[in-house]
């Protein structure tokens, strides 16, 4: 059985890469533009990790991940939380609320691949 | 999908990220700025490195990533928004945007853009943070081993590697399971001895099913480095003790080990001899030796966590206003998912296609006709209709708002009004106004040099305006309106008008005009379009460039439009751009010129007129019409027409009753008239392109396929009309008296 | 979810079977209201056959069961293991408990409390 990831970022290139890396690795893969998108592409899903950027339009990946503990379905999700060096405020208040991966961008699509065979 | 294909997405985004950041730009420019803005431009930033990151464009992500750091100390209160960082950031969003276009090989092999870089760098530092700066480098090499841990990673023989995990009790809550650590582990080798430590299990009433007691030691045989079994730990580093010893490891890193652990010193050490990674023999030796009591433990080897639980609660307020920012954010947002993005090829393919259709339907309307059978008449009546709203449908995918386009023009008008010294308003009217994609795409250069004629030569200097007793700012204003099936886009200036008598005087020097050429005032403004006319007294950094107005009218001219001047002096000039709606299929007029077919914009007709009940004035190609003499060109001489044989025939029959007939066309305010042999009609019509040979034949837009198959050639009304005129101004020269007395 | 049911057999023996996900997800659940207060006879039988997915704190919570079971002064037998434990006892190396049915009095005894 493959393994489902969602993917939340607002830049379509990196969505594409990380989807075209990792369906290339066999996993099933979720696209959504922000985090309110991320929230309603879950829909009862299955999903075995979320990859999400930080700072999106509508509503950031920190938000969302609240949301997210929040869901009994999904609070125990494995979330990789995409940022720059430029962010450790960023990273405590999302390390507070349990996202505890973070990369760094930018990355290379092996090591988005890696980081995502790590977690699932 | 290929990478390259998402290399395109990646410059779509990019671009759209620059205009934002510009737009953002222009209005703390103008003394506006709060967070949101500030973050919007951040994140830009931010994506575009980030995006550029994961293609390997290191030349973006390194430049970029100083002005992210600049932003974001920016955003962070840490430093102060001014004039001069605006001015900078300005110009690092233009390096930005070269440093897109090219390849990371591209940027490498270019001097003149690695200058730009590091002058820009330079620029940034006094506001960039030189740790932020440092980070950079930082964070490339923060996975590299620690020094205490620098053992030589080839030291054992059997590359047997110890890993000891005391993972935080959180970590399955957080999603973390070590089952992927450890299969992840046996990716980069084989694990020969795994220890499930369940020691630590609690009593009864206190074990939470949710928090992890397991502890693990593991003996993994590997050729990896260090640096990589490492990274497999990299999210579960904090609050973890995670312990890596080398093959090469002694006895006594062991011992430090054991020390270290919370768990019993000779149940650990047998755990390792089960590992296989301590003999059982140098276990006991180093375990009765008095040094390993469990009192020092002089250096420890795992990842301190790097935040204490107080500094991850604290700021509160910070996260209500994130909540905040994002709801208003929001609100202002175009609601997600209503708008989808497509190739504009595709786009360009599907109008082209729909163009064919709508020549099909014309040919069965013919059919159908001929049948006369009124039920497939009705029929294709209704298909008509149909085949109308989808064409329409399909055009309008194709029409975006102008606004975009004048958009980029407050960032044009600040850099120009700041190079001048001239205080500018931009107003912009009519944003709202669609145009084809296309023409909006050929727009941006024309309208470019109009808006920096304005400035420079248009708008007086401060004080020529005080004196004058006008408002010191300048007023430019960028409209767009419809406007009679045109689109206008008008260009204004409430500056000192254009100097007529200059324009003569250079005209003549020049040598375009005679020294008694009498001009309309119209046709005095028409002479800047005169190729390298220039009326700048001196000629500035600004419109002088190589350019000139001749540029602009042809560029209009291809886009099927016009532009119009009106002027008047001391109160201001008006540029008046005209275009059709689209360019891909348009309405026209069916004319026949010795067999020909002819194919006039349907815009530009005025009227019909019998051409043999008007006599032309004095041997001249003009007529009098209602009190106005209107030049006209013969279709038949302009392209030298020779009958076709099928039309000899017929000529000979109707020779005497052969009308002449006369279509009337305008374009801006310049009227003329086309004498055809036959009208056929109105007909709606796919423009095709000519091809490169037939570039030279003035006067001829495109082509069309007719119903029958037969091809009509689509006639390009405005060089028409200037043909026309160009030939009376040339008879108004060589015989003056014919315009004091034209009636004659 | 996990499906668990706790049989009380005629012949002096409990048989306690998991069935379907036994993750995270439920495992808190699954433990304050199946094993916190289980009380066994002296024989115990375990049906993991038809647990479909299982996850560290699934794992952790079986074991947690054993030594429930053990400081009973029970012996238990996992009759059933299914492919999924049995895949994460192979990675895990912890077919001593699985498989050879490890006694925990020994560690309960004197570890587990202290470390309270």
């Amino acid at each position: 059985m493959s393994k489902t990831i969602l993917i939340v970022d607002d830049s379509a290139s990196i969505r594409q890469v990380v989807t075209m890396t990792l369906k290339g690795a066999g996993y099933e893969v979720i696209e959504a533009v922000d985090g309110k998108d991320g929230l309603s592409k879950l829909d009862g899903k299955k999903i075995h990790l979320i990859v999400s950027d930080v700072n999106m339009p509508i509503m950031g990946g920190i938000d969302m991940v609240k949301a997210i503990k929040q869901m009994p379905a999904y609070k125990f999700t494995p979330i990789i939380m995409l940022t720059t060096e430029a962010s450790d405020d960023m990273k405590r208040q999302g390390k507070a609320i349990g996202a505890k991966a973070w990369m760094v961008k930018p990355f290379k699509p092996e090591q988005m691949l890696q980081a995502v065979t790590m977690l699932t | 999908m290929s990478l390259d294909a998402i290399l395109q997405t990646f410059f779509v985004e990019a671009q759209e990220h620059l205009e934002s950041m510009e737009n953002m730009l222009l209005k703390m420019d103008e003394g506006e700025c709060d967070d949101e803005m500030l973050n919007d431009i951040f994140r830009s930033a931010h994506t575009i490195k980030g995006s550029a990151g994961i293609f390997g464009l290191d030349h973006i992500v390194n430049f970029t990533h100083v002005v992210e750091n600049v932003l974001d100390r920016a955003r962070d209160k840490e430093i102060e928004i001014d004039t001069d960082l605006i001015n900078v950031i300005f110009k690092c969003r233009d390096h930005m945007q070269s440093l897109v276009g090219v390849t990371l090989d591209e940027f490498n092999a270019q001097a003149d853009l690695q200058k730009i870089d590091n002058d820009l760098l330079a620029a940034l530092a006094p506001w960039a943070s030189t740790e932020n700066i440092d980070a950079v480098k930082k964070t490339s090499t923060a996975m590299e081993s620690q020094p205490e841990q620098k053992l030589t990673d080839d030291g054992g023989t059997d590359k047997l590697w110890h890993i000891s995990l005391r993972l935080s009790t959180d970590c399955l809550k957080n999603g973390m399971d070590p089952l992927s650590f450890i299969k992840f582990l046996t990716s980069l080798g084989e694990i020969k001895h795994i220890e499930t430590i369940v020691d630590n299990f609690p009593s009864l009433d206190n074990f939470d099913a949710e928090s992890l007691y397991f502890a693990y030691e593991i003996a993994l045989q590997s050729d990896a480095s260090l640096e990589e079994i490492e990274n497999t730990f990299m999210f579960v580093q904090d609050d973890s003790d995670i312990t890596i010893l080398p093959p090469s490891a002694t006895i006594g890193d062991y011992l430090t080990l054991i020390d270290k652990l919370p768990e019993e010193n000779q149940r650990l050490g047998d755990i390792l001899v089960k590992c296989g990674s301590l003999t059982r023999h140098s276990l006991e030796q180093a375990l009765a030796s008095p040094s390993t009591e469990k009192t020092v433990s002089e250096q420890t080897i795992t990842d301190q966590p790097d935040e204490s639980p107080a500094e991850e609660r604290k700021d509160p307020d910070t996260t209500i206003n994130t909540a905040l920012t994002k709801q208003k954010q929001a609100k202002t947002q175009a609601p997600e998912g209503k708008q989808i993005r497509i190739d504009s090829s595709r786009l360009d393919h599907l109008i082209n296609l729909i163009g064919e259709l709508v020549i099909n339907q014309q040919r069965i309307e013919l059919l159908s006709k001929d049948s006369k059978n009124p039920q497939l008449v009705e029929a294709v009546d209704d298909f008509d209709n149909f085949t109308n709203q989808i064409r329409d449908a399909a055009l309008s995918l194709r029409m975006v708002p102008i606004g975009g386009t004048f958009q980029r023009f407050k960032r044009l008008v600040r850099d120009t009004s700041q190079e001048l010294g001239k205080e500018v308003e931009l107003i912009i009217d009519g944003a709202d106004t669609e145009l084809d994609r296309l023409m909006v795409e050929k727009l941006g250069d024309p309208l470019t040099h109009i808006v920096r004629n304005a400035m420079d030569h248009g708008l007086e200097s401060t004080e020529d305006r005080q004196a004058a007793g006008k408002n010191i700012k300048g007023q430019l204003k960028l409209s767009a309106y419809h406007e009679g099936g045109h689109i206008v886009i008008a260009i204004s200036d409430d500056g000192n008008g254009i100097n007529k008598v200059r324009i003569r005087e250079k005209a003549i020097e020049k040598g375009i005009i005679n020294n008694d050429s009498q001009l309309s005032d119209n046709e005095l403004f028409h002479l800047i379009f005169h190729p390298g006319f220039s009326t700048a007294e001196t000629v500035t950094n600004l419109s002088g460039r190589g350019v000139g107005m001749d540029v602009v009218k042809r560029n209009v001219e291809a886009l099927q439009g016009s532009i119009d001047i009106s002027s008047q002096t001391g109160i201001g000039s008006e540029f008046k751009i005209r275009l059709p709606l689209t360019l891909a299929i348009i309405d026209g007029f069916h004319v026949e010129a010795k067999g020909t077919h002819f194919i006039i914009p349907q815009a530009t007709i005025i009227e019909c007129i019998d051409l043999s009940n008007h006599q032309d004035i004095k041997g001249r190609h003009c007529i009098n019409l209602r009190g106005d003499m209107i030049p006209y060109l013969n279709m038949s001489e302009i392209f030298n027409l020779a009958p076709s044989q099928k039309m000899k025939a017929a000529d000979h029959m109707t020779r005497h009753t052969a009308k002449r007939e006369l279509v009337i066309v305008q374009f801006g305010s310049d009227v003329a008239g086309i004498a055809v042999d036959r009208l056929n009609g109105e007909i709606q019509t796919v423009v095709k392109p000519l091809g490169p040979i037939f570039k030279a034949l003035k006067g001829i837009g495109g082509s069309s396929l007719l119903g029958n198959g037969e091809i009509a050639f689509i006639l390009d009304v405005p060089q028409l009309i200037e043909l026309a005129i160009a030939n009376e101004i040339a008879n108004k020269v060589s015989c003056p008296e014919s315009i004091k007395s034209p009636d004659k | 979810m996990a499906e668990i049911k706790i049989t009380q057999k005629q012949n002096n023996s409990t048989e306690i079977t998991i069935s379907g996900e036994l993750t995270i997800y439920c495992a808190m659940d699954a433990y304050q209201q199946h094993f916190q207060q289980l009380k066994v006879k002296e024989i115990t039988l375990f049906q993991f056959g038809n647990i479909s997915e299982i996850d560290t704190a699934g794992v952790q919570l079986l074991i947690m069961l054993m030594k429930i079971v053990s400081e009973q002064k029970s012996s238990y037998q996992v009759t059933t293991l299914g492919e999924a434990l049995t895949d994460y006892s192979n990675l895990f190396q912890l077919n001593r408990y699985f498989i050879d049915f490890e006694d925990f009095t020994e560690l309960t005894s004197d570890n587990a409390e202290d470390k309270q």
